[in-house]
């Protein structure tokens, strides 16, 4: 694992389609396509309102 | 432009690859020579004599110095020309480029870029490569194919299960979802696939000796562009690492690549096995060196065959991504970012403050008068 300050997180979670995205500022986010998972963690702070104060 | 990122390190050979005699590989997209001085320092010139572009790496090595195999311009290990055929005086600008290098965890790091920038700091490191506690086999394949096809090759291993079945591919690879991890201030791609149940390829089976199933953990780090590292941890189902202390009831395999563009359509394949166990059994080193070449040219004939596909394609053609390509994604991601980030001039060193960059005329200066 790492562990920088910056680090985004998908997980997939087990025996199911669904990924699970966690952005450094903590909001997290499920979707079933990497490409939207990415494009959601990357637009931070646009879509992570309540993590966006870095 | 270039498809890999300026202004960063690339593996250019293994440390004992350079000696005495001058080696000739081209290095995204430079023809270099390399060769280790009589003080054992390794020197990179580019591999074309000024004179009439003949192959330095086809010519001579007289002490430290390369005389052209054609007419004879000689140059020293800084690629200053100091001698020419019955000519008194050799024109300063008689010199072919020097590319600044450094050797770390047995390979020989070549800085693709503006000298000036090149810091060796920044070279990623790999040092069980070069560490007694571990015993290491290596090769490098050319591949005849574009690096970014290698990254995507590299950083999805369910394809193990499909592309090396009977090697390292077992069924549980495919079939056990990933976790992926980008650090974006380091530029790391972390992708980890912990199998707690899973069949013992042969390759492992063979070489530690253990009988039945395995926990098998691959813990991929991608260091854009140039190193790839994973983490394999083989040990007899349900045996994890203690809490504290080494763990040494399992296998530690460091498989390593370097994956180092030489045209923008192909490669240069290096790859190692690192153990920690089996240190002197040259019989385990022989079937891991065997093994795993094979696997990789296994990956080597894919990745051929791909590239003529993707240079026929229409540009409309439309890839399609599922879960197991988050990492791949992650690591085309971060290498675009290192492709913009070379190509933006120098960041400025001097100190900055907050003094406009020209400075504004102060009533009353005097007017310079042409
Ligand atoms: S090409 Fe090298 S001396 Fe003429
Ligand atoms: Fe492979
Ligand atoms: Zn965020």
């Amino acid at each position: 694992m790492l562990g920088g300050t910056s680090v985004y997180r998908i997980v997939w979670k087990l025996n199911t389609d669904v990924l699970i995205g966690y952005c450094w500022c903590g909001e997290s986010h499920e979707d079933i396509d990497p490409i939207a998972m990415w494009e959601w963690l990357l637009a931070h702070p646009d879509t992570h309102p309540t993590g966006g104060a870095r | 432009m270039p498809s890999w990122p300026l202004n960063q390190w690339y593996v250019a050979a293994y440390s004992q690859e350079v000696g005495d005699d001058l080696l000739g590989r081209t290095i995204c997209d430079e023809p270099l020579v390399m060769y280790r001085t009589s003080d054992g320092e390794v020197v990179a010139l580019a591999d074309r004599c000024v004179h009439r572009r003949f192959p330095l790496s086809m010519s001579n090595r007289v002490d430290d110095m390369i005389v052209c195999g054609y007419h004879g311009f000689t140059y020293d290990k800084g690629g200053q020309c100091v001698a020419a055929p019955a000519q008194k005086r050799i024109p300063r600008t008689a010199r072919v480029p020097s590319f600044v290098v450094h050797e770390l965890d047995g390979f020989v790091w070549v800085w693709i870029g503006d000298a000036d920038r090149a810091d060796t700091a920044l070279i990623p490191r790999a040092p069980w490569l070069d560490d007694p506690r571990y015993t290491t086999v290596r090769g490098m394949e050319p591949l005849k194919a574009r690096y970014g096809l290698l990254v995507d090759n590299l950083l999805d291993l369910s394809h193990e299960t499909y592309l090396h079945g009977g090697y390292i591919g077992t069924p549980e690879v495919a079939e056990t979802p990933i976790t992926t991890e980008v650090d974006e201030e380091a530029n790391v791609v972390y992708v980890s696939r912990h199998m707690a149940d899973a069949e013992c390829p042969s390759l492992y089976s063979k070489s530690t000796g253990i009988e039945g199933r395995i926990t098998r953990w691959q813990d991929i780090e991608y260091h854009p562009p140039c190193l790839y590292l994973l983490h394999s941890r083989i040990a007899p189902v349900g045996v994890l690492p203690p809490a504290d202390g080494p763990d040494d009831q399992a296998f530690h395999v460091e498989v390593a690549y370097a994956i180092t563009p030489e045209t923008e359509h192909s490669t240069h394949d290096f790859w190692m096995v690192a153990r920690d166990f089996a240190l002197d059994d040259q019989e385990i080193s022989t079937f891991l060196a065997e093994n795993n070449r094979t696997v990789v040219l296994q990956d080597v004939t894919a990745l051929d065959v791909l590239e003529v596909v993707v240079e026929g394609e229409k540009d409309s053609y439309q890839e399609l991504s599922i879960n197991i390509d988050t990492g791949g994604l992650a690591a085309r991601r971060l290498l675009k970012k290192l492709v913009d980030e070379g190509n933006a001039p120098a960041p400025q060193t001097t100190a900055t403050t907050d003094a406009p960059a020209v400075p504004a005329p102060t009533s009353g200066d005097p007017v310079p008068t042409a």
